[in-house]
Order: structure tokens, then C-alpha cells, then sequence
């Protein structure tokens, strides 16, 4: 207890100081490593990308899709430019942990295995996936026993069986299935009826180095003004 | 006389043990509520979660106490001849174990935090449509673990030493403390804040030695509780002053020539026998009626007292 004491009188002085640096500058939170301000005076977003389709598309020297254009957007604001970088997921999220990357799309979740390493901002986006139907594709009560097409390599085959459905692969969706599974803003764009069942829920997040609080706070308030920009995408 | 007397306080101190009942009730609710806002609020922050677990931690203590009222005023019977007071004791046992086995999980993380260099990230939340901090809603959760627990720790202390109720003192005087764990915690998201990313894992360490510290504390004393330890003060750190209380009695009779006073405690109260050997052997019966009410007039706590006459002492 005479240690805590003795402890609570330096952290007490400790806060009048925080309290004090507080009030003289703006800048609170602080990045241990200076990635906001860095990226403000060097002017370059470093940004890892991976395949992860509909989020991140491939095309070029320059990803589409929603997260890039995101991150475009989120570049702009700051008076940068971004510097891109392909790789592995598993390559561009050791880089981040170092800081050696300020930012990493790759149509990643909260549920990422990585979020223990690194900062993942709060989800951008919410979404889930359905069971949709073609237009004029008449469907019973339920689509037990029924195929359902899915995108092959995904987890979404494994929610289908656990609606007794058959999962059948293809690489390009809807591929004139009569019911496929797709977000539902997809099965909008297939112009497919949502059925309403409701495969699996999504929390989509981008991530950033580990502690860079200022620099996370930053993007994460950017993608929260972002949210008409990001409806409009999917549209 | 082979069961003890059943009834637990006596008519005075029922007031005090319904006002305790009442004030670990309320803990339970505000612990919980505590608990709730603080998980709302929990981040990476490795000492935000030491705190979040110390606040669950604290739920044993009430619970105990409240699990405990129940059984300790039983009366004894055949089965159990001395009553159901240990019950408070088994209590205070296992709370005690629990805070020291959590406080050194929690220590494990707070050093594998700090020595794996682990930067705790705190981002965004949105308040009232409003983005902020997220370390900001961490601190006012911070606030709401602090402070009212200062207050009720203050309202039980007193009653504890009432009732000498040990899990009750334990119970107020980590509410009492907890300013310092809620301070300590803010102190760590404003160093996060500040950039200083290590000061939460050194936080962390600090709160969790706490607990164990506590815990450590805690147990032995419960421990030695069950192992019928001489009575000591609800503070653990005296002799109860009963046993001296008793020498004075007994020296002060004089028809008694020496004896010898071995007592312990039951939860709440006290038991106990004094072997003694007479001077003087006539009117023994009356004699020894005399001086056992005369030591259950001592103190309320002592329940069952046993004056037994002997040629010799016992070792």
C-alpha cells in the first residue's frame, strides 16, 4: 500500500504534466513513431494491397475497388500521394508491425488473425452475406438440398452446408446461378431478390501500425465522414 | 450443552450487519454496472484489462459475503455441532485464492506486454454523433470504478470492524484502494496518449503486483483462519485483545491456581477452552457457572467457552 502511495503522488504530478502538455499543444493522441506527421511532410502513403475481391481489385500499377478508392480519397485529404505495394498478406503485415508500411488493405475483418500485432481501425463498413435469387427463379420455403453458387476459396460453402444447401463453385459470380450467395449489395448489382437468409456477418477494417494513435485516430475519422462516399461505391 | 449457541450477532449488531447486507448488494450492482462500462470501453490497453479483470475480481468479495450471510446464522444441529459460522471463512478462502491466481495471470501479460514490446493502439469511438478518442471514454469509464468505490469502501470499513467480519474488511478496504487502480489506469491510457507506449505495460505490471499482493495477503490469512489460529484483530495485523480479556478474568478468581486459554475463531465469533486447576475445590459447579458467564459478558463474539478443570496442563 506505502508503494501504491508513493507511486500515486509520481503519477499525480505525472498528469499535471500531461495535463500541461495537453493544453499547449493539439496534438493529442501522439504517434510513437510520427506516422501522421510523417506522412504530411514527406507527402507519400505507403500502402500494402492484396488480392481480396470486391474490396481490393488488382488492375495495373494502381488496386480498384472500395478500399483504394478509399484510400485515394483518405490521400488526397492529407496532400499525399500513395506509394503501393503488392505482396502477401503475411509479408505486408510484418512490414507493418515494423513500420514499414503505414497502411494495409486486403479486405480484411475484425476477426483477422493479425489484430494482435497491429492497430485495426474501427469497421468501416458492416455488411453480411445472403442467399439470393435470379429474377424469375421461383424458390420454395427454404433452399434446403437446394445448390447455392459461391465464390470458390472462400468460407461462404461452409455457412451454405450449415443451411443444409449444396455449395457449387465458380470463379466469377453470379455466373446465372439460380441462387448464389453474395453481400447484399452485390445481389443488388446481380439484381438478384434477396432471400433474407443470412449466411455470415462482416466487419470490414483497414489496418495500420501498431500504437499510432494519432495516425489511426486520423484514418478512422476520415473513413466515419467517409460513410456516404463508401454506400455510393457499392452502389 | 453440545451445540453451539446458534444465533450469530446479538441484538445490537443486527442493525450494522442489515446495513452491510444492503451496502454489498449495492456493490454488486455498481460492480456490475463497472464491469459493463469498462468492457464497452476496453481497448489494446494492457493495463485497461488488468483493470476490467480487478473490477470482476471484485465481485467475489460481496458475492461471498452476501453467499455466506445465509449460511453462517443456520443453527448448529447434530451434523454440524459448532454451526455453519466457518462458512464465511470458506469464503474468504476462495476469494482470496482467486485474486491471487488471476493477479499472477495478469502479471504474466503485463510482462510478456512490455518485454514483446506490444504498442497499444486506441483509436475512434463516436459519442453522442460525436468522433472522440477512444481514450477519452476509457477515462470517464476509469472515473465511474473510482470513485464511488472510494465511498463504498468507506461506508463498510467501519461496519466491519463491528462485525468483525474479515471478508467485509477485505471487501471495503480494496474499495477503499481502488482510487489508486483507477488513477494508476488513467495515468496509463494519458502516457498511450502521449506516445509513450511503454508506460502501459509498466502500469499493467504495477496493478497486477497489486492484486497478487493482495491475493498473497488475503489467503494467508484465511488459511491460518482455518488452521485455528490464536483470534486476531479484523486487520489481521494484532492479537485479538479477547485472549488477554480472559487471562485477566481467570487470574483475577481465586480459587484458581494456574491455567492455560487456547481459543479460536469461526468466522464471525469465537471459540474456545481454558484448562485450569483448582486451589481451592469446593463449590467447583457454581464456581465455573460463574466465571463462563462472566467471560461470554466479555465479548459478543464468544460463543462457546469451555472452563474445564484439570490436574495438569496441557502441553
Amino acid at each position: 500500500m506505502k508503494l501504491f502511495l508513493l507511486l500515486n503522488s509520481l503519477v499525480l504530478s505525472l498528469l499535471g504534466s500531461a495535463w500541461g502538455l495537453l493544453a499547449g499543444t493539439a496534438h493529442f493522441p501522439k504517434d510513437p513513431e510520427d506516422t501522421l506527421q510523417r506522412v504530411q511532410h514527406s507527402k507519400v502513403l505507403r500502402v500494402g494491397y492484396t488480392h481480396a475481391e470486391p474490396w481490393v481489385v488488382p488492375s495495373g500499377a494502381e488496386p480498384q475497388g472500395i478500399e483504394p478508392e478509399l484510400v485515394r480519397a483518405f490521400a488526397k485529404k492529407l496532400g499525399a500521394r500513395v506509394a503501393w505495394v503488392a505482396g502477401t498478406e503475411q509479408h505486408l503485415y510484418q512490414a507493418l508491425e515494423e513500420h514499414e508500411l503505414d497502411l494495409l488493405i486486403a479486405g480484411t475483418t475484425d476477426e483477422s488473425p493479425w489484430k494482435e500485432q497491429v492497430g485495426l481501425t474501427r469497421p468501416y463498413f458492416e455488411t453480411a452475406v445472403y442467399v439470393g435469387n435470379a429474377p424469375g427463379v421461383v424458390v420454395g420455403v427454404d433452399i434446403k438440398d437446394q445448390p447455392v453458387a459461391v465464390p470458390i476459396g472462400t468460407d461462404i460453402g461452409h455457412y451454405v452446408r450449415e443451411e443444409d444447401a449444396v455449395p457449387t463453385y465458380h470463379a466469377q459470380l453470379p455466373d446465372g446461378a439460380p441462387l448464389a450467395a453474395g453481400y447484399a449489395w452485390q445481389l443488388r448489382r446481380w439484381g438478384y431478390h434477396n432471400l433474407g437468409i443470412r449466411l455470415k456477418d462482416e466487419s470490414h477494417v483497414m489496418a495500420v501500425p501498431p500504437g499510432e494513435n494519432a495516425w489511426l485516430l486520423a484514418l478512422e475519422t476520415f473513413l466515419y465522414h467517409s460513410k456516404a462516399q463508401v454506400n455510393q461505391l457499392l452502389r | 450443552m453440545t451445540e453451539a449457541k446458534h444465533q450469530e450477532f446479538p441484538a445490537e449488531l443486527e442493525a450494522p450487519f442489515a446495513r452491510a447486507k444492503k451496502l454489498e448488494w449495492l456493490t454488486v450492482a455498481y460492480l456490475l454496472s463497472v464491469v459493463v462500462v469498462m468492457y464497452l470501453s476496453l481497448g489494446q490497453s494492457q493495463a485497461m484489462k488488468t483493470a476490467w479483470a480487478d473490477d470482476l475480481l471484485g465481485l467475489v468479495a460481496p458475492v461471498s459475503f452476501l453467499l455466506t450471510a445465509r449460511f453462517v446464522r443456520r443453527p448448529a444441529n447434530p451434523e454440524f455441532p459448532y454451526g455453519y459460522h466457518r462458512a464465511a471463512t470458506i469464503g474468504y478462502l476462495t476469494g482470496a485464492a482467486a485474486l491471487l491466481v488471476i493477479g499472477l495471470l495478469l502479471l504474466l501479460d503485463g510482462v510478456e506486454a512490455l518485454v514483446g514490446g506490444e504498442r497499444a493502439s486506441i483509436g475512434m469511438v463516436v459519442l453522442f454523433g460525436r468522433p472522440i478518442w477512444a481514450g477519452y471514454l476509457m477515462i470517464a469509464a476509469l472515473l465511474w470504478s473510482t470513485v464511488p468505490s472510494y465511498f463504498l469502501g468507506k461506508a463498510k470499513l467501519p461496519i466491519a470492524e463491528q462485525l468483525h467480519d474479515k471478508v467485509l474488511f477485505a471487501d471495503a478496504d480494496t474499495n477503499r484502494a481502488d482510487w489508486q487502480m483507477g488513477t494508476a489506469t488513467i495515468i496509463s491510457i494519458v502516457a498511450i496518449g502521449l506516445g509513450w507506449w511503454w508506460a502501459d505495460g509498466v502500469m499493467s505490471i504495477l496493478l497486477a503486483s497489486s492484486i497478487v499482493l493482495d491475493g498473497y495477503k488475503n489467503l494467508r490469512q484465511a488459511v491460518f483462519d482455518l488452521m485455528n489460529q490464536t483470534p486476531k484483530t479484523v486487520s489481521g495485523q494484532e492479537n485479538d485483545p479477547i485472549v488477554h480479556k480472559l487471562q485477566l478474568l481467570l487470574k483475577g478468581l481465586d480459587w484458581v491456581r494456574d491455567f492455560k486459554i487456547r481459543m479460536r475463531e469461526e468466522g464471525h465469533i469465537l471459540y474456545g477452552e481454558a484448562f485450569v486447576i483448582a486451589r481451592d475445590t469446593t463449590d467447583l459447579l457454581p464456581r465455573i457457572q460463574r466465571a463462563t458467564n462472566q467471560a461470554y459478558d466479555l465479548d459478543w463474539r464468544l460463543k462457546d467457552f469451555v472452563l474445564a478443570v484439570v490436574d495438569e496442563l496441557p502441553e
